[in-house]
Formats: structure tokens, sequence, C-alpha cells
């Protein structure tokens, strides 16, 4: 007969695989809504331990495992954004000077230049576009997924995915523009 | 709009395929702003981050500390050894302690004996308990919940509190000869086998595809039968389903041909589930609960007594293809579980049979505990146990968006832990069940939520 701990065992190296297969969407995800790597490596965590602490009650025959934890993952970044009052209202102007000192190659630094300008025009989307994006393009759940997540419909999704990657392009478009 | 629905569409099509890793070429036919926008997201996507190895690595040991604490946590002799040493600096010296402390221990064996003695020695069930709350305190699992969400009762709640019954649980031996018969009796041949270091016994039948396996959980006696791929369950091609009825025919049998039937049963959902290949390859699955189908009027079965339908043979399944995306590809038939004529809740207390393509039982699930009557308890009110969910003393998960949870009914039900947990106590929880509302009064998902019911473990 086993005892609880190595039924907790077994329990466990369920959690363990379930970490090695979607721990990498978790932390995309979570870097696009904050844009901050250190940030997204605590969240990430915290995500996990999250779920680590409600595994035994997680019914795979609601959710996938990649939805579920991505639904854990929005719930923490919204709480962390909510706490830290953290939404990031950066002007657009300012980004790009703090990186010009960077003594990196040309090359590299308009490459950071583009990603920090990315970062930048992402954060100025509505919320819940910015949640959309960042459950498509890090999380990589399909439109019926996120729908589940976000709570709109599939088509709804799939709208806002598109306004908001125009929004995005345009965006990044004019800053191109301004720097010419 | 109708052209913008189609550029949408387009786009996300397109897109799609650009995160599922595929080369694109675009033809002619796309449209400038759906290529300028897909030139955007293939930026998007070169810029994504990965989190890096030293990163990965640290958390996931991070996280097996974490277990070993519950591990060590779980061993009441070790906690003594944490604690003396914590204490060590602010406490008298420890002979004075450990004198104290013997004489606490004796005092609470001989309670214990007392209880024990009165709880098996041919007490009547409604011998009241005297249990320590440590004994049967019920292990929900951690709050999930946004902030800034009120509560409302809908219907109205008890102010009386009570009393309740609470069972032990007895788990049989689950033995290589009794997983070997059960295994005989749902087709598989050969010997059970001990896996995972004796916390399960696993029967393997076919490979591939067609590989099934059947396995007891020697912590609860649970059995979990199925295919091991996804492919059964969520198959690709269009199926033939038998009608509801037939599934539930099929599904009584199944359980019947086990010796695993309960005592009463009925027919429940139907199960709508969407199939993608995601990105990378990888199977995912998103499912939600179709409304309750109407039972069958042949064979919808009532309890507590079985069914006589069931008893007659099979006939040849009427079947019905079913395609595209949102194609039920199995039936979920789940029969009630229930602890003395009282509804059990929780992760342990699953008793369902998937039948799929062409009436195939496709899973099963089946968490049955053997239990008796220990005693009753005080029990809590209803209105104390709702102002202990709004305190976040239970158990609830609710999706980011909601505001408002609105109660619609509450029951008292006995818990049951999933089935790789050894559980010595079904002890009762109000469930507590409603709506979640967004901002708008909108509703967002039905709310289910648990808080523990004896007034000792509050």
């Amino acid at each position: 007969m086993a005892d609880s701990n190595t039924a907790q065992h077994i329990h466990i190296s369920g959690f363990t695989a379930l970490y090695e297969e979607h721990m990498a969407y978790v932390f995309r995800y979570i870097n696009y809504r904050i844009g901050n790597r250190n940030e997204a490596e605590d969240l990430t965590s915290v995500v996990f331990e999250k779920a680590l602490e409600a595994f035994h009650r997680y019914d795979r025959h609601k959710a996938a495992p990649q939805t579920w934890l991505l639904a854990i993952a929005r719930n923490t970044v919204t709480d962390h954004l909510r706490k830290s009052s953290k939404r990031k209202t950066m002007p657009l102007d300012n980004a790009v000077g703090v990186e010009s000192l960077d003594p990196s190659p040309p090359e590299e630094t308009e490459r950071r230049e583009e990603y920090l300008r990315l970062q930048l025009c992402l954060a100025a989307l509505p919320r819940r576009e910015q949640e959309i994006i960042s459950l498509k393009f890090g999380g990589e759940l399909n439109n019926r997924q996120i729908s589940s997540v976000v709570g709109l419909s599939e088509n709804n999704v799939g709208t806002i995915l598109f306004r908001a990657i125009c929004k995005l392009r345009n965006c990044f478009k004019d800053w191109s523009n301004e720097k010419r | 709009m109708k052209k913008d629905k189609s550029t949408e569409k387009q786009f996300l099509e397109y897109l799609d395929r650009l995160l599922a890793g595929e080369e694109i070429s675009l033809t002619d036919e796309v449209s400038p702003e759906v290529r300028s926008a897909l030139e955007h997201a293939r930026k998007m996507l070169a810029f994504r981050e990965e989190p890096s190895p030293e990163f990965r690595a640290e958390l996931r040991d991070r996280l097996l500390r974490q277990v070993s604490q519950r591990r060590a946590a779980a061993y009441p002799s070790a906690k003594p050894k944490g604690l003396w040493e914590r204490l060590d600096s602010v406490l008298p010296p420890r002979s004075v302690l450990v004198a104290v402390a013997s004489t606490v221990a004796v005092l609470l064996l001989l309670f214990v004996g007392v209880v024990w003695f009165a709880g098996r020695g041919g007490a009547p069930a409604e011998t009241s308990l005297q249990l320590t709350e440590g004994e049967y305190s019920v292990r929900l699992p951690a709050n999930i919940v946004p902030e800034d969400v009120t509560f409302t009762a809908k219907t109205s709640l008890s102010a009386s509190p009570g009393e309740a019954a609470v069972y032990e649980i007895k788990t049989g031996d689950v033995t290589t000869q009794s997983v070997t018969e059960l295994g005989r009796k749902l087709g598989f041949s050969g010997q059970a086998k001990l896996a995972d270091n004796g916390t399960k016994f696993v029967m393997s039948q076919g490979s591939g595809d067609e590989e099934k396996q059947l396995i007891v959980w020697t912590a609860s006696g649970a059995v979990e039968y199925g295919y091991v791929e996804p492919e059964k369950l969520y198959p690709t091609q269009p199926v033939q389903l038998p009608s509801q009825g037939q599934a539930e025919l099929i599904a009584y049998n199944f359980l019947q041909q086990a010796d695993l039937l309960p005592p009463g049963y009925q027919s429940l959902a139907k199960i709508k589930d969407e199939t993608t290949v995601i990105a990378g390859g990888g199977y995912s699955v998103s499912r939600t609960y179709a409304e309750e189908a109407p039972p069958p009027a042949a064979s919808a079965p009532s309890e507590p007594s079985a069914p006589s339908a069931p008893e007659e043979p099979v006939a040849p399944p009427v079947l019905t293809t079913t395609t595209g995306a949102q194609a039920p590809t199995y039936w979920l038939v789940d029969f009630p579980y229930q602890v003395n004529g009282a509804s059990a809740t929780g992760p342990g207390s699953k008793i369902e049979v998937s039948v799929g393509d062409r009436g195939e039982v496709v899973s099963m699930l089946w968490s049955g505990r053997q239990m008796s009557p220990l005693g009753t308890d005080n029990i809590i009110s209803e209105q104390q146990a709702f102002l202990d969910l709004t305190r976040g003393k239970g158990s609830i998960e609710l999706p980011l968006d909601c505001r408002q949870v609105v109660i619609e009914d509450v029951q008292l039900k006995y818990w049951l832990d999933p089935p790789s947990e050894k559980q010595d106590y079904a002890v009762p929880v109000y469930e507590f069940t409603g709506q979640c509302l967004d901002k708008n009064g909108k509703t967002l998902e039905d709310f289910t939520g648990w808080t523990p019911a004896l007034a000792a473990a509050n």
C-alpha cells in the first residue's frame, strides 16, 4: 500500500512533465505582457508555484494544460500590474535615447532599439489587445483557446488580433519614419 | 465590412501557419494590408525571447525543493525537529521542554485512545465525534481569485449550525491478483505490474495508437482505463457516435462487466470539443461542456435503483457521422457519486465513461472509495460558510474578469481527494454554485466553490 508521500510522488511527476512542456509558453506570454525579462522570470516562478498548489485539482477534462497554465499566468500578471501600478506608460519618445548609450555595434544597437520599440508599441495597446497578442505569440494558443481564457467569442478574438497587429505595425512604422 | 472579414480571415490563416513554424509564401491574391500585417507578425516572432536554460533549471530545482518540503511536512515525525531548531534560541532549556512535551504527548495519546475506542468500539453512527481537527481536516485546493470581487447570495442561507456524519474511508488491498483479475474483465491479458514506486498497478494491451492501459492507484483503489494516445478521444477524422441513450447503455454494461457499477447512476452531459494542431505539431484540446441534454426516454435511469434497460442486450448503435471542428467526438457518461445518499464532490468523486467512435469505450475513470460511518460532528451554518467563502477561507478559482459572484445554491457534500492521494476520512464541505459576472453584469461562466463545513475545522 502506498502512503501519501509516494502518492504525492506520482502527482509531482505529472507536474514536472507539465513544467518541462509548458514553461516556455508561460514565460514568453508573461514577457510579452511585462516587457521585462527579470520580472517575467519572477512571475513565471509565481505561476508555477500557484500551479503546483492547485495541481491536484486540475481537471484535464475542463482545460488543456497550456490553457490552464496561461489562465493562471494571466491572473498573475494582472494582479502584478494592479499591485505595482506598473502599466507601462513610458512616453514613446523617451525610449530610444536610453539605448543609444550602449557601446554595442550599430546593428546590435538598432536591433535593440527595434525590440524596445516593439515593446513600447505593445505596451501602448489597450490591455485586452495586449493580452490577446501575448496569448497568441507568447502562449501560442489558437483563437478558440484564447477565447476560453479571455471570455470572448472566437470571432471577436480574431478581429481584435488583426486590429492589434495593424496598430502595432502602424506604431512601429511611425517610429521608423520619424527616425529617418 | 465583408471585405474586412475576408482580409481578417486571410490574415489569421497565414498567421497560424507562421506560428506553426511554416515557411509561408504569399500568393498574389494576398492583399497589401495582410502582407504588411504578416511582415510585422514575423518581426514580432523574431524578437520573441525564450527563457534561459539557467532560469529553467533554477525554477525546476526550486519547485522540486517545494515538493520535498511538502513531503517532509507529510511526515509528522519530521516536524518537531525543525520546530525545535527554530525555537531553540528563544525557549527555556530543552530538558524542561522535553518533559512538558512528553506529558502533553501522553495526555494526547490517552485522549486519542479514548476517542479511538469510542469511534471503533461499536459506537453507533450518531455518536458525536471528539476527533481533533487535524485528523479529518479537509484538504481543499488553494484560492485563485482576482482582487475586487464581490459575493452575493441569491438563495436563502440557513443561519443554524447543525450536525453531519463523518465517514471513515477503507481502502481495500490493491494487489497484483486483484488488478490482474480486473484487467481480465476489461480484456487485458498478462499480469498487473507495480509501477512508479508502488503508487499504482499498470496493465497494458496493444501497441501504438491502439495501446490501452489500465491503472489502479494503490492509495485509493481508483481505476483509470483507456487509450494511451489521445487520438481516440480527440480524433482528427469524422466519427460515428452512437445515440446518447445507447452510449449510456454501453457505459453501464462496461462498468457492470468490471463489477464497478455505482449504487445509482444517471447520464449527464454531452461534450463538445475542438481538436487543433498547434505550433510545433503539439496536440492541444480545448473543450466546453454543452447544455445538459435531456435523458433519453428509453434508458434514462433514476437513482437509487439500477435501471432495467441496461440488463437487455445493447442494440446495434444508431450511428451518426459528425464532422467539423465543433462536432462532439465522444459521449461522457457521468455517474453520480454518493456517500450514503449525500453527494460527493472534489477531484476524487468521478465515475465516468467516455464512449467514442462506433460506440467504443475509449476511457473510464472510477474513483469509488469504501466508506463506513464514524459518527457525527458539529457543522457551521450556511451563512457562516458563505462568510468564510467571501473571506477567502474556502477554495475557489475565478476568471480574471470576474467582478461579481452570485451564489445560487449551496449544498452539503463530501469532499474526496484525487485518486493518487490516500484519504482516511470523508468529511462534509459546503459547495457553493452560481455564476461569475463581469463588470457589466454579463455572465462569464458557472461558479463552484467550497468551504470546510465542520466546526472543528473553522
